[in-house]
C-alpha cells in the first residue's frame, strides 16, 4: 500500500483528486489541510485528514514524513505578493526537506508558465512565480535525491471544479459563445487524468521530469462543451459570432476615428458646450449638418450600447494551442472518470446545488 | 363622424363620408430571409425624421434608405444632403414616388390617406408615425388594406425596458391582479421651435392628447392589456381649439375585468411623468421617459403612513430592471427592429397597427367625451 499525501487537499483540485484517489487499490490517500474547517467536506465524505501548516518546518515532518508520495497542490494566495512568494517557497523547501528519503514529489504547476493567452512568451506574475518555484523545486529535489515531477496543469475540469460549473451554467442558459466555433484546443485536463498520473507515479515509478497535464490528444472547447451538454442531457446551442460582444473598438480607419471622436464629444457635454461657441462662426448649413451628424453619432452610440447589452461574452479565452509534453500514454478522460469515480452522492452535480444541500443535512 | 383630409394641393376639406378606394390587402413580401436588406423610403422631412428616425435608421442593419421626400423640396434637400440621401419632391401625382419595400410615413395625419392607399396598392409596408389616423373607423378600414405585419404605428414606448417588464408583471400576476392605473405626464411647455407650429392647429393633429397623451394612454393600455378604455369623467382645457390639458377618469376593460385609470396630461403644468400600477399590497412606478427600471413601493408609502425611510427621507423600495430601450434612440431602434422582424417573419410586431386600435379608439372616445363635457 502506497501512502500518498495531498497537500492543499481542501482546494478545488485537491478535494476532487483526494476523493477520486480514495478508492484506488494499492493507494492510501492522506489529504492534508491547514485546519478542520478546510477538511470538513472531505471528512464528511468519509476521508481521514491530517491538519497542519506545511509552511511551518516544525509541522511538516509530522504531516508528510511517513508518506511514499507527496503531491503538492498547496498554494498561498493571500493577495499580498511578497507574503505569498515567501510562503510558497517555504512550502517547497519544507516538502522536500520533510518528505521520506527517496519519495517521489509532485509539484503542481500550471500551463500559465507558457503565457498561452499571449502571442509571445510573456507570463503573468502567477506564471512567473510558478516557473521560479518549479526551478527551485527541481534544484532542491536534485540535492536531496527525490524524484521530482512537475505537472503543469491545464484548465482543470471535474464535477467539483468551478470551471465545470460555469460551463454547465452556460449550457443551461443556452448562451454558449466559443471562439472559432469551439474548434480551438481547450488546454484542459480532467481531475481523473491527474489522478491517473499520481497513481502512475506511486505504483509504476516513471521517469521524473516536467510534464504538461493536458488531455492528449487535446479536446477542443467544442468537445468539452458537448461532453457536458451530453452529461446534462441538453442540446448545446452555440451563439452566432455576430451575437458575441466585441472587445475591440472599431477605430482602425479614419471614419472609425472620426466616429470615436464624435462619440467622445457626445459623451462630454462640457466640451461640446464650448465648441458650440466656435460653431456659431461657421455657415448655418454647416452647423445644421454637424448637428445632425452629432445626433447620428449619438444614436449610433446608444444603439451600440443596446446591441452590446444583448450580446454574450466569449465563454472561454482564445488561447493558443500548446505543444503538450505529455506524461506518457494516458487513457481517455471518460475512461479514467469511470476508473476513478467520485462518491455516488457527488457524481455529476456540476452546477447544481443539490450536492451541498445533501452534505449539510448529513 | 365628419372627417378632414388633405387634398393633393395641401388644402383641407371636410367630408361626411370617407372617400376610400376599394382596395385589396397588400400582397405579402415573399422573401423572409434574415439577411434581406429592405429598401426604405421616407415621406416627410420634418424634425422627427431628421433628428430621430434618420440617425437611428442609418445605424440599423438590414435597411437601405432610398430617398427622403417632402412636399417642400428644400426641406427634403436639406435633410437629404445631411444624410447623403436622394431628395424627392412629393408631386401631385403620388405615384411618382419611388418604389421601396418599406416607407416611413411622417406627414401630418390629415394628409396621410392618399399615401396609405398608394402603398397598400404597391404592397409597400408602412411604419407610420403616430397618430396612425384620426379616428377608429379609418383605422379599422386601414388595417384591412395591409397584412398585420405590414403596417405599424410608432408607439415606441412599448419598447422601453420598463414597459416590457411592467407588462410581464401584470400578465403573470406577480403582485396579484392589477387594481388601478394612474398616468401623469406633462410639463409647462412653451415650445415654439421649427416644427411646433402644428401644435397651434388642432386639425393638423396637434393637441396634448393626440400629440403627447396618446403615448402614455397607449402605455397604460398596453401594460394592462386593455382592449377598451371608457371615459367616465373628464376635464379638457382648450385654448383656441387646441387641448392643452386633459384630466380624465376612465375604465379599462381587460380580459380579467375592469380596472380604473386616472389620467392626466398637460402642457400647462408640470406632472409626475410617471405611470403607476396599483396592486393590493404594492405600487409599481415607471417613468414616462425611456428606462429599464421600475420601482416597487409598499402601499403604505403612498399614503404617508407608517413609513420607514432612509437617512434622506426616501421611502424604501425595490427596483427591478429589464432589457429594452433606455434612451429615445434605443426605443426608435427597437421599434424599427421589431417592425423589420415582423416583415421578415410575416408576424405582426408589438407595434402593429391592429394592436394600436384600442388606443386610437380611446383617444377618439376621450376627445368625443371632452367635447360633450368640456
Amino acid at each position: 500500500m502506497k501512502r500518498v499525501a495531498i497537500l492543499g487537499a481542501n482546494g478545488q483540485v485537491g478535494t476532487e483528486v483526494s476523493l477520486r484517489l480514495h478508492s484506488v487499490e494499492g493507494i492510501e490517500v492522506v489529504p492534508i489541510a491547514r485546519n478542520v474547517s478546510g477538511s470538513a467536506f472531505l471528512r464528511l465524505n468519509g476521508m481521514e485528514c491530517r491538519h497542519g501548516r506545511i509552511s511551518n518546518p516544525d509541522e511538516s515532518q509530522d504531516l508528510i514524513g511517513d508518506c511514499d508520495v507527496v503531491v503538492n497542490l498547496a498554494l498561498s494566495n493571500s493577495g499580498i505578493p511578497r507574503a505569498d512568494r515567501q510562503i510558497n517557497r517555504q512550502i517547497v523547501r519544507n516538502v522536500v526537506t520533510a518528505a521520506k528519503p527517496g519519495a517521489p514529489i509532485i509539484f503542481a504547476s500550471t500551463i500559465i508558465v507558457y503565457a498561452p493567452a499571449m502571442k509571445f512568451w510573456f507570463p503573468d506574475s502567477y506564471g512567473l512565480e510558478k516557473l521560479i518555484a518549479e526551478r527551485m523545486f527541481r534544484r532542491l529535489c536534485r540535492g536531496s535525491q527525490h524524484p521530482a515531477f512537475v505537472f503543469r496543469l491545464g484548465h482543470v475540469m471535474g464535477e467539483l471544479q468551478n470551471i465545470t460549473r460555469k460551463i454547465c451554467g452556460e449550457i443551461r442558459s443556452g448562451k454558449v459563445a466559443l471562439p472559432h466555433e469551439g474548434s480551438c484546443a481547450s488546454n484542459t485536463v480532467f481531475t481523473s487524468t491527474i489522478v491517473e498520473a499520481i497513481v502512475q507515479v506511486a505504483l509504476a515509478s516513471p521517469t521524473p521530469g516536467t510534464f504538461d497535464l493536458i488531455t492528449s490528444p487535446q479536446w477542443s472547447w467544442l468537445d468539452v462543451y458537448r461532453y457536458y451538454a451530453d452529461a446534462l442531457a441538453m442540446q448545446l446551442q452555440l451563439a452566432h459570432p455576430q451575437n458575441v460582444r466585441s472587445s475591440k473598438p472599431g477605430s482602425s480607419n479614419p471614419a472609425g476615428v472620426m466616429r470615436h471622436f464624435l462619440g467622445y464629444l457626445a459623451n462630454h457635454h462640457a466640451i461640446t458646450e464650448r465648441l458650440t461657441f466656435l460653431l456659431a462662426f461657421l455657415p448655418r448649413s454647416l452647423n445644421e449638418r454637424m448637428y445632425l451628424r452629432y445626433l447620428q453619432t449619438r444614436a449610433r452610440n446608444e444603439i451600440n450600447v443596446l446591441r452590446q447589452s444583448e450580446k454574450v461574452d466569449w465563454c472561454v479565452e482564445d488561447w493558443r494551442e500548446l505543444k503538450v509534453r505529455s506524461f506518457g500514454l494516458m487513457p481517455e478522460p471518460i475512461t479514467l472518470m469511470k476508473r476513478y469515480p467520485l462518491p455516488t452522492s457527488l457524481e455529476f452535480a456540476a452546477g447544481q446545488e443539490s450536492s451541498s444541500r445533501e452534505l449539510s443535512s448529513r | 363622424m365628419a372627417e378632414q383630409r388633405a387634398t393633393e394641393s395641401g388644402m383641407i376639406e371636410t367630408m361626411d363620408t370617407p372617400a376610400k378606394t376599394k382596395l385589396e390587402p397588400s400582397p405579402t413580401i415573399r422573401d423572409s430571409s434574415t439577411d434581406r436588406v429592405f429598401s426604405v423610403g421616407i415621406v416627410g422631412a420634418g424634425e422627427i425624421v431628421s433628428r430621430t428616425h434618420l440617425p437611428v435608421l442609418t445605424a440599423c442593419e438590414g435597411v437601405r434608405i432610398e430617398y427622403v421626400a417632402d412636399k417642400n423640396f428644400e426641406a427634403a434637400r436639406s435633410v437629404g444632403s445631411s444624410y447623403k440621401l436622394r431628395p424627392v419632391t412629393v408631386a401631385d401625382d403620388l405615384d411618382e414616388l419611388p418604389q421601396t419595400d418599406i416607407v416611413l410615413l411622417a406627414v401630418p395625419v390629415i394628409a396621410r390617406w392618399p399615401y396609405y392607399e398608394l402603398f397598400a396598392k404597391r404592397g409597400t409596408s408602412v411604419l407610420a408615425e403616430k397618430p396612425l389616423v384620426a379616428c377608429i373607423s379609418d383605422a379599422d378600414h386601414l388595417c384591412t388594406l395591409y397584412p398585420d405585419y405590414s403596417l405599424a404605428c410608432g408607439f415606441q414606448r412599448r419598447t422601453y425596458g420598463s414597459v416590457a417588464l411592467a407588462k410581464l408583471l401584470v400578465a403573470e400576476k406577480w403582485f396579484g391582479s392589477l387594481r388601478s392605473v394612474s398616468v401623469s405626464e406633462g410639463a409647462l411647455t412653451t415650445k415654439t421651435g421649427a416644427d411646433s407650429r402644428f401644435y397651434d392647429d388642432a386639425a393638423a393633429g396637434g393637441g396634448v392628447l393626440m400629440d403627447l397623451g396618446c403615448h402614455s394612454l397607449d402605455v397604460a393600455m398596453y401594460i394592462s392589456n386593455a382592449f377598451r378604455a371608457i371615459p367616465v369623467k373628464q376635464r379638457f382645457v382648450y385654448d383656441r381649439g387646441v387641448d392643452r390639458e386633459v384630466e380624465a377618469h376612465l375604465t379599462l376593460i381587460t380580459a380579467d375585468g375592469e380596472c380604473d385609470l386616472d389620467y392626466f396630461v398637460s402642457w400647462l403644468q408640470p406632472a409626475r411623468n410617471a405611470v403607476e400600477l396599483r396592486f393590493e399590497n404594492c405600487v409599481l412606478s415607471l417613468s414616462c421617459r425611456p428606462s429599464q427600471d421600475i420601482e416597487i413601493l409598499g402601499r403604505k408609502d403612498r399614503s404617508g403612513n407608517d413609513q420607514v425611510s432612509n437617512h434622506s427621507g426616501a421611502p424604501p423600495m425595490l427596483t427591478a430592471k429589464c432589457g429594452g430601450a433606455a434612451t429615445v434612440y434605443q426605443a426608435f431602434y427597437l421599434e424599427w427592429m421589431a417592425f423589420l422582424h415582423g416583415i421578415r417573419t410575416q408576424q405582426a410586431s408589438k407595434l402593429s397597427a391592429r394592436s394600436c386600435l384600442p388606443t386610437i379608439r380611446a383617444v377618439e372616445d376621450l376627445y368625443r367625451a371632452g367635447k360633450l363635457n368640456p
